[in-house]
């Protein structure tokens, strides 16, 4: 197949990628302005857009017990502060560093602490295997491991991730392959 | 296929779906979003306490300004009224007074010279009266006596009683020399008009 018809084929594709995707966005924007007038009904069904994204972000850094609570603040925090969005078609990435910066108050707050033993926990194969696994996601780079938790734990598409984070679908692609490489290293998993 | 697996679930990749089972247990649950609070002014710009430091501050200059021009305009007209009091009030009524009873009783005897008002006082009059007739010098003593001299009512600060009082001092030591050499000359003259009167 010659180039030039390879490319033509690739536009088409992003273009109608991007088209349902747009209008998602829009979507948003207007979600946006009902919370900004006063509309709890709005807040809600922002929350229930984000919580997934939000919840992933802050599992990737933060001991999942806390994980609940702190998805709460951070949408707490967004609705006090939502005067200070200046981007409507970019409150994913905006929800994005709020749950990071979270995350980072919360290690900086933290008293310390101990995890409790395995036998404490009591024995459970497949939680302890989860949790192994889930160990090793959170001991990979930054960028990486977001990325994974949001499609293994979360369950998102690639193209999902892309919209909500604010992140390039080709950025996305990189970081799950890399990430899924250093992963299955650490797991011992042979390709 | 089993990038695409990885990338948008399509295909089939059972190490990873195996993972994602595993993983399960961590996903998101369905909540309720957190309870809002019950009085929020989300678009509302907070007004820092910053401000209303700074604006306080501008409105004490302000104010501290204000009253310190009331008061040096104040005390300027004071003293401008002070001034004309000094010069339209005693000197021309003081002359006139003494001048014009002179003049009624005896024209002749009496020249009234000169009456001086120092500009910067109110109080300060000298009267100098050439007499040719001890009499005469007499009533007209009292007469300058007996002129009222009007008082302006102004407080005056420190500074202004202290230097008032000194030429008051200065004004009461000079007229006392006065008099003494007016009385000296008239002496003399006095006796000079008896020899002749004599003679």
């Amino acid at each position: 197949m010659p180039e030039s018809e390879m490319t033509g084929n690739l536009f088409l594709f992003t273009n109608a990628a991007t088209a349902p995707a747009t209008e998602r966005i829009k979507a948003e924007a207007r979600l946006i302005e009902r919370v900004c007038e006063g509309d709890e009904e709005a807040f809600g069904e922002l929350y229930k857009i984000f919580a997934p994204l939000v919840h992933g972000i802050v599992l990737a850094r933060v001991p999942r017990d806390e994980v609940q609570d702190i998805v709460q603040e951070v949408f707490l925090s967004a609705y006090k502060n939502l005067h200070t969005l200046r981007d409507k078609n970019a409150v994913g990435a905006w929800l994005t560093m709020i749950a990071r910066n979270r995350a980072v108050e919360f290690y900086r707050q933290a008293k310390p602490t101990e995890e409790l033993s395995e036998d404490l926990r009591g024995k459970d194969n497949s939680q302890t295997e989860a949790r192994e696994i889930l160990k090793a996601i959170r001991a990979l780079p930054e960028t990486y491991k977001e990325t994974l938790v949001l499609r293994l734990v979360e369950g998102m598409t690639g193209n999902e991730i892309a919209e909500r984070t604010g992140l390039t679908p080709e950025s996305v692609r990189v970081n799950l392959h890399r990430g899924m490489k250093l992963l299955r290293q650490k797991l011992g998993i042979v390709e | 296929m089993k990038e695409d697996y990885l990338w948008d679930k399509t295909g089939e990749d059972p190490e990873i779906r195996r993972l994602e089972n595993a993983l399960q247990v961590f996903r998101y649950k369905e909540t309720a979003p957190p309870a809002l609070p019950a009085k929020i002014i989300p678009f509302e710009r907070k007004i820092s306490p910053r401000f209303f430091r700074l604006a306080f501050a501008f409105a004490a200059c302000a104010a501290f300004v204000i009253v310190s021009l009331g008061v040096w305009m104040q005390f300027s007209s004071e003293k401008i009224e002070v001034a004309k009091d000094s010069t339209e009030t005693t000197a021309p009524q003081v002359n006139k007074k003494v001048s014009d009873e002179i003049v009624d009783e005896r024209p002749n005897d009496l020249i009234v010279k000169k009456v001086e008002v120092p500009k910067q006082s109110a109080e300060q009059k000298i009267i100098k009266v050439r007499k040719l007739v001890p009499a005469t010098v007499r009533q007209n003593k009292t007469i300058a006596q007996n002129v009222q001299v009007k008082k302006p009512t102004v407080k005056l600060t420190k500074d202004e009683k202290y230097a008032y009082d000194q030429l008051m001092l200065a004004l009461s030591i000079m007229s006392s020399k006065l008099k003494l050499v007016e009385e000296k000359i008239y002496g003399v003259e006095e006796t000079k008009n008896i020899l002749e009167n004599e003679r």
